[in-house]
């Protein structure tokens, strides 16, 4: 076959370096190339592309003010003298799109973000074919390159005492979360009208007067209604047209973490769509965080619904809305660690389809949160269903930001970490990448923000063979109302977590804390480009630690045996918990009370 | 059965075709005259491809026949009927004839050369529609020369100088002002130059050239003074000399012997006061007066001139 003769037109008065790039890539190729100057007129380049046969005409323009007019006069006059007959013409260039190439009367239009190959099958005639909808991109197992294994044996040995003394502390408990959990799964397979009623009626026994209301009257609380059939059409309709394509990439490399936001704007619909933008920028997988009310009240609402205030209801209806209004190969993550409701939302995910479940026992009790005996008993119900729904559970060290050491919210990690394998099921750790009180208190971050962070991981590793998902987000309390600064400080962050080593990452918006209100999407996009920048950064390299590093790895690694021993000197869980051992009350970390006595004899 | 070509052809973005299309298509409509539609490249689109302004849609009628790329299809489910498939190719992929079944908003990205064009015409042609529109795009203008009438849009967001909007406009009056030419009888040579080979212009030994390609100005000037007649490709093709002003002086110098092998009819031009206004960050909507545009278009041309949206003239 002939080599294909090509003309680069850089139809610019100055910038030609892109299609020099171009040209040198198509040269490698085997085409035959020729690269005009940027200084010629319109009619030179016509003069230029009559003289010979070329098979393409490659024209790389920035599109700005009064370019448009430019570009269509200058097909006007290569279709005028005959050349559009034997040469086809293309243009590529930032913010060329195929709409504005059909516009502007080209053949073809190749953007920025288009690839080399691509351009190259198109002039070879074999045209990459990429699905008409959908992000072309596989899900990915967190858990599939870890084998759990623990190096370090003392470690393993103290958490093997935890886990084994809370199961045969639960062993014989249950609690009206566990028995909700129960009913709620059978509500979901119920065949017929009649029984889904008999069904509801037990469960609405076992929840509080304000999830009662919403069954029997149809009552919900403040700032909560139903999403109305119309808005649901309007969404199905945004979606069948503006299904994203050739999503952008985050990761630089194969190696580099998955990137996680959260999702939780209290309107399923919104969070959809902010999805699907997040998406077409490469998001890998969300996080739906619920209302902070859901966790102190027995019993969860069902159907589609909305609220006005922060956080989305995580009912079995919305979940599953927001499952299959997502790409499939986005990871999606459901909280249930919080509040009374545990074992319930695991039911929930896993019948609408989620990937991930959220479940720490120890943070979910600390911190405002639930009672350490109520939430040991729905934890390992709710890791027990996780396992069945094969659905890994990360376990978020959150703790950290009331005031607790990391050693003990890493510790308190790796009881999750244990139980959950004696449970089959497929633990993650969740360290904090954050600027937390006990560092500013203690000045641990005073000279930089790598050496402790990266202490962290290492320690980690050092202990077990486990995957890691620093959050949550990373960068916590590090940024500020400036977005260019939070968009820096996430870059750095994941930056960071690409050097280390992570499976995953959960990144901030960089309005998260400021927004006064849902987040903006500009905001999620700022985020996004920014970890992304942070990746290709990073590239294969590595940050450099200081000698610091290896004292606090070695340090906090020796304080978490330190916390385990006492932890398995303990009777159970609940008791090391209420005793302060994993996050005491001068910390900043107090017990939960909500479902205190609550848990029953089986 | 005859069949008219009407082409629209916008002196820049934002002038008015969309507007002035969906007219005529509702026109005819009136009329009873069976209706069929295509343009040079990408037209329809809800917001503007380069302003990000919200655009007119263009709505077509039941019955329609529409050359259109395929890939402007994909949202219009059960609302039109496959002709055919063509094999002219667009940057959004192979045109299809399509025949609508229900009334619904369309982008047209149709084909994006004048052998295409011609092409699809002749397929347009064979599902015997009796007025044809070619939706123009952008200021492009060269494969428009195979319409029968054409209507020219103008107006603020061509310039915000009314002055020079009716200079333009008359300018391009003069150029269609010129006879077509049906060769007939003997003598004719083609002088086988473009604008792109010709810095030097040969003797030419026959009175009467026929210059089929565009040339640039001061080598037709040079033709036409050395030789008698010239038989230029279309007015069309002369104005992409680009130099209008020159062209105007050039085409008043004297009594030139200009005709065309390609004429079609300045049927009319409709004026637009809208300009997107661009304060260096964002673009809005603003508008140049209305009523002094029209009066001073309407006195200084020949040729009808309307604001689509308050004149409503049966073409």
């Amino acid at each position: 076959m002939m080599a294909k003769k090509i003309l680069c037109v850089p139809l610019d008065p100055v910038h030609d370096v892109g299609i020099k790039i171009i040209r040198a890539e198509l040269d490698k190729n085997g085409f035959i190339t020729e690269l005009l100057s940027p200084d010629l007129s319109v009619h030179e380049i016509i003069k230029k592309a009559a003289s010979r046969q070329y098979d393409f005409i490659l024209v790389s323009r920035t599109l700005g003010y009064g370019v448009a007019e430019l570009l269509a006069s200058f097909i006007d006059q290569l279709d005028a003298a005959g050349i559009r007959e034997k040469s086809k013409v293309v243009i590529g260039g930032k913010a060329i799109t195929p709409q504005l190439a059909a516009e502007l009367g080209f053949d073809k239009g190749f953007d920025e973000h288009s690839t080399i190959e691509e351009l190259i099958a198109y002039l070879n005639g074999s045209e990459i074919n990429f699905k008409s909808s959908g992000i072309n991109r596989c899900k990915k197992d967190i858990s599939a390159d870890h084998a759990y294994k623990f190096f370090d044996k003392e470690v393993e040995k103290l958490l093997n005492q935890i886990a084994d003394k809370l199961l045969l502390f639960v062993k014989d408990k249950t609690t009206p979360g566990v028995e909700r959990a129960k009913i709620r799964r059978e509500i979901i397979h119920s065949g017929s009208t009649d029984s889904r009623k008999k069904l509801v009626k037990k469960y609405i026994e076992l929840c509080d007067a304000v999830i009662v209301k919403s069954y029997s009257d149809n009552q919900f609380p403040l700032a909560v209604r139903r999403i109305s059939e119309s808005e649901i059409t309007s969404l199905k309709k945004f979606l069948s047209e503006k299904n994203p394509i050739h999503s952008r990439k985050i990761q630089h490399n194969e190696h580099q973490p998955l990137v996680f936001k959260f999702l939780g704007s209290g309107c399923p619909m919104m969070d959809i769509v902010h999805g699907k933008i997040c998406e077409r920028s490469g998001i890998n997988g969300f996080l739906i965080i619920n209302p902070s009310w859901e966790a102190r009240y027995e019993g969860l609402l069902d159907g589609l619904l909305t609220h006005q205030n922060d956080g989305t209801i995580t009912s079995f209806g919305n979940i599953k809305l927001i499952r299959d209004s997502l790409d499939k190969s986005t990871l999606l993550t459901v909280r249930a660690h919080r509040g009374l409701n545990t074992p319930e939302t695991i039911v929930l995910a896993g019948e609408a389809g989620a990937d991930l479940t959220k479940i720490n026992l120890v943070y979910g009790a600390l911190g405002a949160g639930t009672d350490p005996l109520r939430l040991a008993v729905d934890g390992i119900e709710a890791i027990k269903l996780a396992a069945e729904y094969k659905m890994p559970f990360d376990i978020p060290g959150n703790d950290e930001l009331s005031g607790v050491p990391a050693w003990k919210t890493l510790a308190g990690l790796l009881i999750n970490v244990m139980i959950g394998l004696k449970l089959n099921a497929k633990p993650v750790l969740k360290p904090l990448f954050c600027y937390g009180p006990h560092i500013v208190i203690n000045k641990l971050m005073s000279e930089n923000y790598i050496d402790y962070n990266a202490a962290k991981i290492a320690a980690l590793k050092n202990i077990v063979d486990a995957p890691i998902w620093p959050g949550e987000p990373i960068a916590f309390m590090t940024q500020t109302e400036d977005r260019v600064q939070s968009a820096n400080s996430t870059s750095y962050h994941a930056a960071l977590a690409a050097g280390i080593g992570v499976d995953a990452i959960t990144i901030a918006s960089t309005d998260e804390a400021y927004s006064r209100g849902p987040i903006s999407v500009s905001s999620r996009l700022d985020s996004i480009h920014a970890a992304a920048d942070g990746f290709n950064f990073m590239g294969n390299s590595k940050f450099s630690t200081t000698s610091n590093f290896e004292l606090y790895t070695e340090m906090i690694q020796q304080k978490i045996k330190d916390i385990l021993r006492t932890a398995a000197s303990k009777d159970n869980l609940p008791e090391a918990i209420y005793d302060g051992v994993l996050g005491s009350k001068a910390d900043g970390a107090y017990p939960g009370k909500f479902g205190l006595n609550t848990v029953a004899k089986k | 059965m005859s069949c008219k070509i009407t082409g629209i052809v916008g002196t820049a973005k934002n002038t008015g075709k969309t507007t002035t299309l969906t007219y005529l298509v509702e026109l005819a409509a009136q009329k009873k005259i069976k209706t069929a539609i295509t343009g040079i490249g990408y037209d329809g689109e809800e917001i503007d491809n380069i302003t990000s302004l919200p655009k007119p849609r263009l709505k077509l009628l039941p019955g329609t026949i529409t050359a259109t790329s395929e890939a402007c299809l994909a949202r219009m489910n059960n609302c039109y009927e496959l002709l055919e498939r063509t094999e002219f190719e667009t940057a959004l992929g192979q045109i299809v004839i399509v025949r609508m079944t229900k009334p619904n908003l369309i982008v047209i990205a149709g084909p994006n050369s004048r052998s295409a064009l011609a092409g699809v015409l002749n397929r347009i042609r064979n599902y015997n529609p009796g007025w044809i529109f070619i939706d123009g795009s952008l200021n492009r203008i060269s494969p428009i020369y195979l319409a029968d009438e054409i209507i020219f849009t103008t107006g603020g967001a061509r310039s915000t100088d009314i002055n020079s909007l009716v200079t333009e406009m008359k300018i391009i009056e003069k150029v269609f002002s010129y006879p077509q030419n049906n060769l007939e009888g003997a003598g004719y040579s083609y002088a086988d130059i473009t604008s792109v080979e010709s810095d030097f212009i040969p003797d030419f030994t026959s009175e009467k050239i026929i210059i089929k390609h565009p040339v640039q100005l001061k080598h037709l000037k040079k033709i036409l003074e050395k030789n008698n007649e010239v038989i230029y490709h279309s007015p069309i093709y002369l104005l992409l000399s680009g130099d209008l002003n020159g062209l105007y002086d050039f085409l008043s110098s004297g009594n030139l012997k200009l005709s065309y092998l390609y004429k079609p009819e300045l049927k009319a031009v409709t004026v637009n006061p809208f300009y997107p206004d661009y304060n260096g960050l964002s673009y809005s909507e603003s508008f140049i007066n209305a009523d002094q545009l029209l009066r001073q278009m309407k006195e200084n041309l020949s040729t009808p001139v309307y604001n689509i949206k308050t004149d409503h003239p049966q073409f």
